[in-house]
């Protein structure tokens, strides 16, 4: 009898905190929204500051300042987006600290001009001091598969930017820093399959850091480039691609992988007006034998180098992986190996927001009669969005194209 | 012998005696783990960029409670959350938020998979069967691996769907051995072997899936079988307290047919145990333990069969005391790996499930190295 | 003649150089916020008479801006045409939340027993900016008005302003005295 009645009370008392933890969305409210309806009226504003000014508001000067600049600049409401883990993520004063969790967050970042506001970092972004100079010695926090919570949160940060899903995912990170009132972002920022949502991604993230016209003018570039490679290959004929990997933890294995239809590295080389030989599969990331590339015979094969991030140090590299690629498939009779196309690209071509240089360089490399420059592409987005200086004597693309 | 000449009561008195003292010393090995794991417990919520000290972590649990239960009503019409902004401060949020739920779930895991590991070994009369060998974790990995892989851009609910298919799967497993026993007969013999049979199928199906699957989405996968605490959230350690809380006892009624098992078939239907309906309830009640806890948790099996085996050296195997022995023992197993799991050089971590390994094994082969005894 | 032409690009350097300087000195200033406010009032308020004190908050909108006046002693507030929301007396102190107004009046009515000085600080909150309220038309006792120098607000900007005016004129100080060393120089040669 007294375990049943123990057991019951443990099940009680359990449960009953269990129970709180039902219902998340939180709102913190806009400073000085007094009647927490979140529109921050000119009476509200007004009166709190009447009563900072005669020293007995609740507000500090810099929540006021905040209060006065949401009123001013975003008509009083808060900033609403719908990130892409599907989660609504609304802020209610300017985001002035950023914790971000991914090198492409921190590329959109720099793109948008807000790299200052970084007060911390995943090891992934301290890796590449090069292209992040400030944030890269920023705290660092973590990996891609394991973070500190504790030290995000005595950070303080306004907002967090972290995938939308993986270990550490929007969903988990808003769980674990809701009740510290911070703003959890979940935005990939790399091209993923659906092609147009690092643009939306893009945008949203500028709309919370009010920094629509640097999202914008990013968006006007890429565009351009883009319509001009689509206009110039419209009606021409389209070689026949195959486009394959190395490295990382499959690429070690004997099989040739590839991208089928879903894959975005596909749609990349279909946009760039190359034919894809992977046409027939279903499987996003086919794995083919030697024979069957020999068979559907390629005029260019593309050899991206896994893990290489923003060009090699030498030709070498490269050439080394090429050389190591073909040892052992009888490819010599292949059209590509006849004429020599088989070029070496870096990993992170097709990846960020840096990808329209991978899809110029494609379609160079498709139809070399294409009169733009990839590494002048190249050489805009460094220079002009991510603000560093063009790295002079890396390798892009080996062989090197005629230009 | 001179104990034969000893009349009747005088020796029953002694052995009652005896049994008494042998019993007290499980009780006290019981009562000791069971301290150890609220000692082992509190350090590691001092561990921390905050500075915390034990007493104020004690003191921001203890006061924690009735705050809680104060404000109940506001906690109901809003959520813990807010709840937390309001009332706590950032070290009470910091406790109860991000230090509390991976210990709980330490302690909670390492209870379940101990006594899943003891109960199955009890089953199939195994030294060698565990969680692992039966293929439930390999299942619960392979359902982990077709959420992460296939339904990678899938990001609503994407943590519950990991969780609930890998919980899916795990049970999956287990009632395909249930069947084939069913079937074949329920003996040891044909429930090791269909469970090593579906640890390599499942095993190879994640293969496939990790072969087809997208670096990124893979490496997930492999980060998830390491096994980890830090996933922990109330929510989740309240569907694993209650999966516990109702199977342990059940688990715990049938100890003495347990008992029965171990001195073989034959015998144990003779002191009028159903020994087939014992083995099945016991095997789903484990596998249901099992599942329960690896899929919040990833695959840290280890503990499922090196902790029944270190009780078992120093209590013996009576499964009475055997079982809650060997989960309490769990608990600081897997609690003291997730503290070294969290190396001065942050933030770099081990998952916890491969420090429980290198922590587990030397323990084990030190105890059957001093022991000679048999055990089983 | 070759000496020439390499001072002439001196020159246009220099030129080049002081533009550049003279243009992100600009884009440093315009930045959101007022410049501060300044007070325009009757320079001899007639004892025990009614008179009217002008507030002009110089900036373009938005502005938010929180001003405190403090009226001497033996002054009397009267009445302001700003918003009722938006002002609050508390003794001497008169208190304005000006939310993209550009003037503020107000009535007083002056002691009779002397003349003091208005005081007021204000606090921009939209920039980092704040500062006191400078007279125009001053109270200040005596015939003599000395005008308080205009607004000192504080912080950042304005101090990042004068130290990045003070930086340029040393450059191109020494640039001139480089260029006319460079010119005796080669006059010797």
């Amino acid at each position: 009898m007294r375990n049943v009645l123990s057991y019951i009370l443990v099940m009680g008392l359990i449960g009953s905190t269990m129970l709180l933890t039902v219902m998340p969305a939180i709102a913190i409210g806009i400073p000085g929204d007094d009647d927490g309806n979140d529109n921050l009226t000119e009476k509200e504003l007004a009166s709190n500051i009447l009563n900072y000014m005669l020293g007995e508001g609740d507000l500090s000067l810099y929540e006021l300042r905040d209060a006065a600049h949401v009123y001013a600049h975003w008509n009083g409401m808060p900033r609403t987006i719908v990130d892409t883990a599907e989660r609504t993520v609304t802020i209610y004063k300017p985001v002035k600290t950023i914790v971000a969790l991914s090198s492409d967050s921190a590329r959109a970042l720099r793109i948008l001009g807000d790299e200052d506001k970084v007060v911390g970092i995943s090891e992934t972004i301290k890796k590449h001091p090069y292209y992040f100079p400030e944030m890269s010695h920023r705290k660092s926090v973590g990996t891609w598969k394991e973070v500190d919570w504790e030290e995000i949160v005595a950070l303080e940060p306004d907002l967090l930017i972290t995938y939308a899903t993986g270990s550490i995912n929007a969903d988990l990170a808003a769980d674990k820093l809701d009740p510290f009132g911070i703003t959890v972002v979940g935005l990939y920022l790399y091209v993923t399959d659906e092609y147009e949502q690092i643009f939306d991604e893009h945008e949203k993230l500028a709309i919370l850091l009010e920094k629509e016209e640097a999202a914008d003018k990013y968006l006007k570039w890429h565009d351009g480039y883009e319509t001009r490679v689509h206009d110039f290959i419209a009606g021409k004929e389209k070689p026949k691609v195959f486009m394959t990997y190395t490295g990382g933890s499959i690429g070690k294995i004997m099989e040739i992988a590839s991208y089928g239809p879903d894959a975005i590295d596909y749609t990349l080389c279909d946009k760039a007006g190359g034919s894809p030989i992977t046409e027939v599969f279903s499987t996003k990331y086919p794995k083919v034998s030697a024979e069957w590339v020999l068979r559907e015979n390629p005029d260019i094969i593309i050899l991206k180098g896994g893990g290489v991030f923003g060009g090699w140090d030498n030709e070498t590299e490269p050439a080394n992986l090429i050389a190591q690629t073909l040892v052992g498939k009888n490819w010599g009779d292949i059209n590509a190996i006849e004429n020599n196309k088989i070029y070496a690209v870096p990993w992170s071509i097709t990846n960020g927001l840096e990808h329209i240089y991978g899809e110029v360089l494609l379609a160079k490399i498709c139809h070399p009669e294409l009169d733009i420059d990839p590494t002048e592409v190249y050489k805009e987005f460094l220079e002009d969005f991510l603000r560093v200086e063009y790295p002079e004597g890396k390798v892009l693309v080996y062989p090197s194209l005629a230009s | 012998m001179p104990e034969l000449k000893i009349n009747g009561t005088e020796k029953s008195a002694e052995i009652k005696a005896e049994y008494k003292k042998f019993i007290g010393r499980k009780i006290m090995f019981i009562f000791a783990t069971t301290i150890l794991v609220i000692i082992i417990a509190g350090i590691a919520a001092t561990l921390g960029p905050h500075q915390i000290s034990i007493t104020e972590v004690y003191s921001i649990v203890w006061y924690g409670i009735p705050k809680i239960l104060q404000n109940l009503d506001f906690i109901l019409t809003h959520s813990f959350k807010d709840f937390s902004l309001t009332y706590f401060t950032k070290e009470e949020s910091i406790i109860w938020f991000l230090r509390l739920p991976p210990i709980v779930m330490a302690i909670l895991a390492g209870i379940g998979l101990g006594i899943a590991g003891t109960t199955m070994q009890g089953v199939v009369r195994n030294p060698l069967a565990s969680p692992y060998t039966l293929g439930i974790s390999s299942a619960a990995g392979f359902g982990a691996a077709l959420a992460i892989i296939l339904g990678a851009g899938l990001a609503t609910g994407q943590n519950i769907i990991i969780a609930v298919n890998a919980f899916f799967f795990a049970l999956c497993s287990s009632f395909i051995i249930y069947g084939i026993s069913r079937y074949k007969g329920v003996s040891p013999e044909t429930m090791i072997l269909a469970g090593i049979a579906l640890m390599y199928l499942f095993s190879a199906m994640t293969g496939v899936l990790q072969y087809f699957g997208e670096e990124k989405a893979v490496a997930e996968v492999v980060y998830w079988m390491f096994g980890s605490l830090a996933r922990a959230s109330w929510d989740k350690l309240f569907v694993m307290f209650i999966v516990l809380i109702i199977c342990i006892p059940l688990i715990m009624l049938k100890s003495w047919d347990l008992n029965a098992l171990s001195a073989g078939d034959e015998r144990a239907k003779s002191l009028g145990v159903n020994v087939d309906r014992t083995r099945v309830v016991c095997f789903m009640l484990a596998s249901l333990v099992t599942a329960g806890v690896i899929c919040f948790t990833g695959t840290i099996g280890f503990i499922g069969l090196v902790a029944p085996h270190m009780c078992r050296m120093i209590i013996g195997g009576d499964n009475r005391y055997l079982i809650p022995a060997s989960g309490l023992f769990g608990a600081i197993v897997l609690l003291s790996a997730s503290i070294l799991a969290r190396p001065p050089i942050a933030p770099s971590f081990i998952p916890v499930g491969l420090v429980t390994a290198f922590l587990g094994v030397p323990m084990f082969l030190y105890l059957i190295l001093r022991r000679r005894k048999e055990f089983w | 003649m070759e000496k020439r032409g390499k001072m002439s690009w001196k020159i246009v350097t220099l030129l080049l150089f002081l533009a550049t300087a003279a243009f992100l000195a600009g884009t440093v200033t315009a930045i959101p916020g007022t410049d501060g406010v300044t007070r325009s009032a009757p320079a001899d308020p007639i004892p025990g008479a009614e008179f009217e004190v002008k507030l002009t908050i110089n900036g373009e909108r938005p502005l938010v801006v929180g001003i405190v006046e403090t009226i001497p002693e033996g002054f009397e507030f009267v009445s302001t045409s700003h918003h009722p929301d938006q002002y609050d007396v508390s003794g001497q102190k008169i208190i304005f939340a000006v939310i993209n107004e550009t003037e503020i009046l107000y009535r007083v009515k002056a002691s009779s027993s002397g003349v003091d000085s208005f005081t007021g600080t204000w606090i921009d909150m939209l920039s980092q900016k704040e500062g006191s309220i400078a007279g125009t038309g001053g109270l200040e006792e005596g015939s003599t008005p000395t005008p308080t120098p205009a607004t000192t607000p504080t912080p950042e900007v304005p101090c990042f302003e004068a130290f990045f005016t003070t930086l340029t004129l040393v450059i191109a100080g020494r640039f001139v005295v480089l260029l006319r060393n460079n010119e005796e120089g080669g006059r010797v040669g």
